[in-house]
């Protein structure tokens, strides 16, 4: 079974003379375990598409389906404690909380769920161990480096145990090496069982990846496996 | 959400902007201590006013110069000039008016007492006959009233209050010590029972001179009020009407007016209600302004945090858990300042205390509490709704 599915969505951003359609009539299906890259020129609508996945954003058109479940008219909230249970987001901007410790932003799902403080807290410090970051637990984002605060969004992505990790452009900001250590980490999450998509435009990023959908205009121009 | 977690965010939100939350806070700061002060303060005075009237016992009737309300003072102090009573009056009411067990007149006013070059300013000046002694509720602690005897025949004698004999003459016996009050000496036959202050008037800061020396020495002749006890409650208002009877064959409507214990404590309270219609007003205005101030600053906090927001409810928090922490940040913001208020107040009513039996009651304590909390909520719920309203996406795309 699908971990999330897209079923012949379409989405369209304003109203009549000024509509912009940006995904046009999209089905896709990710399985467990997948490790999926989704590549395209720029605005052809990877983010808008990654957004839609992760019940960010409502399709205009069509209906994402999460464990098999429909998510098309479900209340605000349901919607939360999905992307709370079952998705994780890593962003191009890593969007940390500032001010706020690397083991409070890990931990930050969590408040979302019923969990006890003291596992909240274990939960995390072993998420921070797990991407070598045990030495800045209580550091501040403004004080760590790109390839660190990157490392925080992916642990604060995995602490909810989440069935799918979805990556919007999470080397987009880094230099290559760091990039690779980045690509590095998400890709043992794969090896482990997480299925994983990335959205990226670099192509030999999408090389080390699964499955290969090139998005263009709104639409799927090619989904082929790889390796 | 745990709520512990978002009154941890909201304390974290607000100490990171300390200088703003504490402006935010001045209006609420402001409100709540004048609510409390005007409690506090207010019962105190009330108090106290009670109390000087209970002193002089039940169905007493004051008659003072002048038409009340237009130049009248409350114990009959002011209206000097247009004082036009004579203590034949008191005679008068004495021998004509029924069902009184007693009438007695008195001159009040504040002067000044000296003792060995040593002076003392803004003491109560009383001028009374010995048939005072019978109704107020005055006892010498050493010493003795003056007779009748010694007031007809205008004796320079004077009873002091304990102020007087501790501040002025630095705590040497009293007695048949000479006094000087209005550049005349008197010999001091008596020392007042301490009485305290009433309405932040130390009551023993006080000479007490027969009335009839007070006329010979001073020239005081005229009482400026003169009490009438009626032998009974229920007889009050026939009595009273029996004196505006008997006074209008020789003064004017406006020249007195007879006022009943309770029209007095009606005055009294009256002058209160505008003290506290006047606390009231600021108290309501303020919490308005503080209320609009913390909406202000949370708008603009929901504003700086969009993107605060928007992560929060990508990983997970429901519209109802944004609502929750902001409504909580800005209730934590005008609690803080109902505490600070209430501190504030509370030393303002330890410092009244030193004139009047003020206390914070736990009565003005919840309301304070509860006036701020309820600010914040009215006040934090359009900027919270605002938040958990942000679509989420909107939110993370917002720079
Ligand atoms: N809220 C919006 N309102 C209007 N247009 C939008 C909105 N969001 C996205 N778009 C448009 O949708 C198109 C696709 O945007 P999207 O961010 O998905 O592109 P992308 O493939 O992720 O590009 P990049 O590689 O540059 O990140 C763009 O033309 C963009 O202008
Ligand atoms: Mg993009």
């Amino acid at each position: 079974m699908s971990v999330v599915s897209a079923k012949n969505i379409t989405k369209t951003f304003g109203e009549a003379p000024n509509k912009t359609i940006v995904l046009k009539n999209i089905s896709l299906q990710i399985n467990k375990g997948e490790f999926l890259s989704i590549i395209g020129p720029s605005g052809s609508g990877k983010s808008t598409l990654m957004y839609l996945l992760g019940l960010l954003d409502v399709p205009t058109k069509g209906a994402i389906y999460i464990n098999g479940q429909k998510t098309k008219d479900i209340s605000e909230k349901d919607r939360a404690k999905l992307r709370n249970r079952e998705i994780g987001f890593v962003f191009q901007t890593y969007n940390l909380l500032p001010r706020t410790s690397a083991l409070a932003n890990v931990m930050l799902p969590l408040n979302y769920s019923n969990v006890s403080r003291d596992e909240r807290k274990s939960k995390a410090m072993k998420l921070l161990k797990d991407v070598g970051l045990s030495h800045r637990i209580s550091s501040f984002p403004s004080q760590l480096s790109g390839g660190e605060q990157q490392r925080v969004a992916i642990a604060r992505s995995l602490i909810c145990g989440p069935s799918i990790i979805l990556a919007d452009e999470p080397t987009g900001n880094l230099d290559t090496k760091t990039g690779e250590q980045i690509i590095n980490i998400i890709s043992q999450l794969n090896k482990q069982g997480k299925t994983i998509v990335l959205v990226t435009h670099d192509n030999n990023i999408a090389k080390k990846t699964n499955r290969i959908v090139t998005i263009k205009d709104g639409q799927v121009l090619s989904d082929k496996k790889n390796r | 959400m745990d709520i512990i977690e978002s009154f941890r965010t909201a304390f974290s939100a607000l100490l990171r902007n300390k200088v703003r939350s504490a402006l935010t806070m001045l209006g609420i700061i402001i409100g709540v201590s004048s609510v409390i002060l005007l409690i506090s303060l207010g019962a105190g005075l009330q108090k106290s006013i009670t109390a000087q009237f209970e002193k002089l016992g039940t169905g007493t009737l004051y008659v003072v110069p002048g038409k009340f309300g237009e130049g009248g003072g409350l114990a009959g102090g002011s209206g000097m000039s247009t004082n036009k009573f004579k203590f034949s009056d008191a005679d008068r009411i004495k021998r004509e008016i029924n069902n009184i067990s007693a009438v007695t007149p008195g001159i009040e006013s504040i002067t000044s007492v000296e003792y060995r070059g040593g002076k003392r300013k803004g003491v109560i000046f009383l001028a009374i006959d010995s048939s005072f002694f019978a109704i107020g509720d005055y006892n010498v602690k050493q010493g003795r009233f003056f007779t009748e005897n010694e007031n007809k025949n205008a004796k320079r004698v004077v009873i002091v209050g304990q102020t007087i004999v501790e501040k002025l003459m630095g705590g040497v016996n009293p007695l048949n010590k000479q006094i000087s009050v209005r550049g005349k000496k008197y010999k001091i036959i008596g020392v007042l029972e301490k009485q305290g202050s009433i309405v932040g008037q130390d009551q023993d800061n006080m000479v007490i001179l027969p009335a009839e020396t007070a006329n010979r020495q001073i020239g005081f002749d005229r009482p400026t009020w003169i009490l009438v006890k009626a032998s009974s409650n229920e007889i009050i208002p026939t009595v009273k009407k029996d004196i505006e009877k008997l006074l209008l064959n020789r003064l004017t409507d406006d020249d007195f007016t007879v006022l009943t214990q309770e029209e007095s404590l009606n005055i009294a309270e009256q002058i209160l209600g505008i003290v506290r219609v006047v606390f009231v007003g600021i108290a309501a205005i303020s919490l308005v302004v503080g209320g609009i101030g913390i909406s202000n600053i949370m708008f603009v906090s929901v504003t700086e945090r969009t993107r605060e927001i928007g992560l929060r409810k990508a990983v997970g928090a429901a519209p109802g858990d944004i609502f929750i922490q902001f409504l909580i940040e800005a209730v934590t913001l005008s609690f803080a300042g109902g505490a600070i208020g209430l501190l504030l107040a509370s030393i303002g009513t330890l410092a009244a205390r030193l004139f009047m039996p003020a206390v914070v009651t736990p009565f003005a304590v919840i309301l304070a509490i509860s006036f701020s909390v309820a600010v914040g909520i009215i006040f934090g719920v359009v900027p919270a709704l605002r938040a958990s309203k942000l679509e989420p996406i909107e939110a993370l795309r917002y720079e």
